[in-house]
Parts: structure tokens; C-alpha cells; sequence
């Protein structure tokens, strides 16, 4: 632990340098976006507002499931070099995956003896590599994937193809996701919990004729599907 | 370009001319800003303070990752493309958290307008929900970071494993939100179902080949999911196209 905390503070300098960075470059795009809006009248102030609740009220629940793989993260490498991985690029667990590989290629337990400041060093750049081909390959790709949409945009058909695109992506990888869950019953009730409780909550709404009501769907679905589970896995247990 | 031009396009030509380049801009400028500066700490304690293992570790440990990492590196960002379009997609994959937080929060506020990403309408209101997103993650990450032991303490042990089924819950509300489920009258939503039944096959059928028949492709998963959907879309697509045309003839 001596290791790391010798090392966190200068780790701090390093993490407000790259969350900076992606503070300034969500500034940057929603700059654009609002100023592309205000031209052409797109969508309005309200509904602003509501993508804006929407975001914040989808971003708590994950952002607080993270604590406990977070606070892991902190004990094995601290706080600032926590900071910086889970906030740029990364999500908790999968960096904590990555510097279990930097110390057992170094054969070492994390923050446990033979802890150096070199294998730490090293268990950076590793959390680093798990995700920096990330950066090329957006770099790279995106931009080619636009041209190719806008063409197939311009073309003359009757009907469109987009729609069909994002659909089917769309389901192909909730499908995908959700298979990962569907073999523990406990995960089931929740996803179960979680549509009723869609289901009510948006059906109220839209009786009510409330979009602000409607913004936070997602997150009440959400209770009600993490109390159900909950409460299933405790009465299974 | 002059302002004035500018003025008489209309939205669709000015996203393709002006926005979708400054989109490109903005993203790929920042990725390759990230890509130098992720790596600077590491570089520091490398070389300027000398923190050195053998070369060995290095490449058995950079072998490790990129055999988990490589099909996900290459296949990842162009699944949740479909989603959250180009601005949206450079935003996740600076700010982490794609499938957890940045992809509900596309998919939610898209319904929410009855949009999608190929319109600028939806692409402005993504952008708006994801950057919401990115600055409550940071501050709430901040919170717990700074705070985190203490914040544990006097959570319930009960109310920390009930965020366990977060995310599973999620998806379950996001099937429920894509199929018009609420808003909808309910022949609609079976309609709905109907609809998207073979992208549900696809979706289980890639899981299945690559967790369970063959785990070693477990990191293409995704891309084969999203990939044999979309062509399994263009069969659709193309079929209803050939119905749309002969109907008008």
C-alpha cells in the first residue's frame, strides 16, 4: 500500500489532465449539437430538458452499482489511479481484470508483496492497453461508416433502409446482452419486475400525457426490477 | 461556406455537409489527443522515473490482454454504432461505461422523441442525453471515490447486492421501451414483437455459438449478434422494398 500511496499524488495530476479531456470533448460535441439545433429549430427547450433528465436519471443506478468493484479497485490501486481508469474509457471491472493480468504476468498479487513501484508502473500500462485500441479504432472506422449510410441515404428507393439498420442491431445486441443473465432465475423475476414495472409507469405517463413523467421510465423500471431480484434471491437463499 | 448559405440548406443537407464533417473533426481529434495522453502517465514512471521490469513481462502481459481484448477492440465500437451514432460513439469510447450507461441512455432518449440516430433530430438529442450522462458518472465517481469507504458503510448490505440486477433490469425495461410497450395499444406492441422475432433468433443464436458451443470466440460475440442482424434486416429490407414497388406499379 506504501507503493501506491507514493505514488497517488502525481496519479491525481494525471487523472484531472484526461478527465479534463473528456469534460472538454463532451463540451465540444454538445456545443455543436445545440448550436446545429438553434439553427434549424430540431427539437425543442423541453425536450432538451428531458434528454438531459433522461441521461442523469439512467446514469445513477449503473454509476452506483460500480461502488463495490470500484472500491476494490481502490484498495488494490488507489484512488486517483481509480479515478482516472473508470472515468475515461474503462468501466470498473473490466480494469480491475486488466491489473490482475499486469500482476500475475509479474508474479505478484495485487497490492500484495512484491507490489513494486515497477509492477505498479506496469499494471498502469496495462490498464492503459486494455482499452486504448479503442481510440484507433473509432478513429479509423467512423467516419467511413457515416459515408457509407449517407449514400445509401441519397439513393432514390421508396422506402428506407435505415430504420431496418438500427432496429436490427438494436435487438441483435439487447438479445445478446441479456442471454448473459437469463440462465439465473434471480435475473429473470428481475428482468420480469423490471418490464411490469416499465409497463405501468409508461402507461400512466402517457395517460397523463407527461414526457417529463416519461423521461424517467427507465429509471423506476429499474427499481422495480433491482427490488424484485433482491427480494427473490433473499427468499431463494 | 458562408453563413448565409448555411441558412437556406435544409437540415438534412447541412447535417451531411456541415455537421456529420465537424462530428468527425471534434471525435477523431480528441481520440488521438486520448490515445497520447492515456499512455503519459505510464511513460513518466517508465522512463523519467525509471520504474522498469524486464522486457518479458511486458510482452507476456500485452499478449494476455490483446488475446482478451483484440476481437472486442476491433468489433465493439461498430455494434453500439447502430446506437449511438458517430458523436455519440466517440463520446462512449472516451468516457467508458458503453453498454452500462452510454447505450440505455441513447436507446431511452430516442423513444422518448420517437427518433432514431440517422436523423439529425435524434443525433442532437443523443448527444444531449449522453453528455448528461458523462458529467453524472464523473461527479457520483468523484463521490465514491473520495468517499467510497464511508458510502459502503452505511448502505444496508441488502441495498449494495440489490444493485447487483442494475443492469439485467435495465434491459429488461429497454426491451419493454423498444417495443412500444405503455405507449402503444397492445396489438401494436404484439406487431412489434412480431417484428423483431428474427433478430431475437439471431441475438441468441450468436450467444449461444459463442459462449457456449465455441467459448474461444466469446469475444466476437457481440460483433456476430449485431452483424447477423443487420444482415438478416437487409433480407427484410429488401423483401418489403420489392413489395413496396410492385404495389405502387
Amino acid at each position: 500500500m506504501d507503493v501506491i500511496q507514493s505514488m497517488n499524488g502525481t496519479l491525481w495530476g494525471f487523472a484531472a489532465v484526461l478527465i479534463s479531456l473528456v469534460l472538454v470533448q463532451s463540451f465540444l460535441f454538445l456545443r455543436l449539437a445545440l448550436s446545429f439545433n438553434r439553427k434549424h429549430d430540431l427539437i425543442s427547450k423541453d425536450e432538451i430538458n428531458g434528454a438531459v433528465r433522461t441521461g442523469a436519471v439512467a446514469a445513477v443506478g449503473p454509476s452506483i452499482n460500480t461502488i463495490v468493484v470500484a472500491l476494490s479497485l481502490i484498495a488494490m490501486v488507489g484512488s486517483a489511479t481509480t479515478f482516472m481508469r473508470c472515468g475515461v474509457i474503462g468501466a470498473p471491472m473490466w480494469e480491475l481484470y486488466m491489473a490482475n493480468i499486469a500482476a500475475s504476468a509479474a508474479g505478484v498479487t495485487l497490492g500484495g508483496e512484491g507490489f513494486t513501484h515497477a509492477v505498479f508502473t506496469f499494471a498502469i500500462f496495462c490498464m492503459v492497453l486494455g482499452s486504448a485500441p479503442y481510440f484507433i479504432n473509432t478513429f479509423i472506422m467512423l467516419k467511413p461508416l457515416d459515408n457509407m449510410v449517407e449514400k445509401s441515404k441519397s439513393s432514390n428507393r421508396k422506402i428506407s433502409f435505415m430504420p431496418y439498420l438500427s432496429k436490427s442491431a438494436m435487438f441483435g445486441l439487447l438479445t445478446y446482452s441479456i442471454m448473459d443473465y437469463i440462465s439465473k432465475p434471480t435475473s429473470v423475476i428481475a428482468i420480469i419486475a423490471a418490464g411490469l414495472g416499465y409497463f405501468i409507469w409508461e402507461s400512466a405517463s402517457t395517460k397523463a400525457k407527461s414526457p417529463m413523467m416519461s423521461s424517467l421510465s427507465i429509471g423506476i423500471a429499474m427499481i422495480f426490477g433491482m427490488v424484485a431480484g433482491q427480494v427473490a434471491s433473499m427468499i431463494m437463499a | 461556406m458562408s453563413e448565409n448559405n448555411n441558412k437556406n440548406m435544409t437540415p438534412e443537407q447541412d447535417y451531411r455537409e456541415s455537421y456529420m464533417p465537424a462530428v468527425h473533426r471534434i471525435g477523431r481529434i480528441t481520440m488521438a489527443v486520448a490515445m497520447l495522453l492515456c499512455f503519459l502517465p505510464w511513460l513518466y514512471y517508465f522512463f523519467v522515473k525509471g520504474y522498469t521490469l524486464p522486457m518479458s513481462t511486458y510482452i507476456s502481459g500485452i499478449s494476455g490482454i490483446a488475446a482478451i481484448g483484440f476481437g472486442m477492440w476491433i468489433s465493439e465500437p461498430e455494434a453500439y454504432w447502430p446506437v449511438l451514432g458517430s458523436a455519440g460513439t466517440y463520446i462512449a469510447y472516451l468516457s467508458g461505461n458503453v453498454g452500462g450507461m452510454r447505450f440505455p441512455v441513447a436507446t431511452a432518449v430516442q423513444k422518448n422523441l420517437n427518433t432514431d440516430i440517422t436523423t439529425p433530430r435524434g443525433q442532437v438529442a443523443t448527444v444531449v442525453g449522453i453528455v448528461s450522462s458523462v458529467v453524472v458518472n464523473l461527479i457520483i465517481l468523484l463521490a465514491i471515490v473520495l468517499a467510497g469507504q464511508f458510502v459502503i458503510s452505511i448502505l444496508p448490505e441488502t441495498v449494495l447486492s440489490a444493485f447487483g440486477f442494475c443492469v439485467v433490469a435495465m434491459l429488461g425495461s429497454m426491451i419493454c421501451m423498444n417495443l412500444g410497450v405503455g405507449k402503444a395499444s397492445g396489438s401494436a406492441v404484439v406487431k412489434n414483437l412480431v417484428g423483431v422475432i428474427p433478430y431475437i433468433a439471431v441475438g441468441i443464436c450468436a450467444w449461444l455459438v459463442c459462449n457456449k458451443f465455441f467459448p474461444s470466440l466469446f469475444a466476437w460475440g457481440m460483433a456476430v449478434a449485431v452483424g447477423g442482424s443487420i444482415l438478416v434486416g437487409y433480407f427484410i429490407y429488401r423483401n418489403d422494398l420489392k413489395k413496396a414497388e410492385t404495389a405502387d406499379k
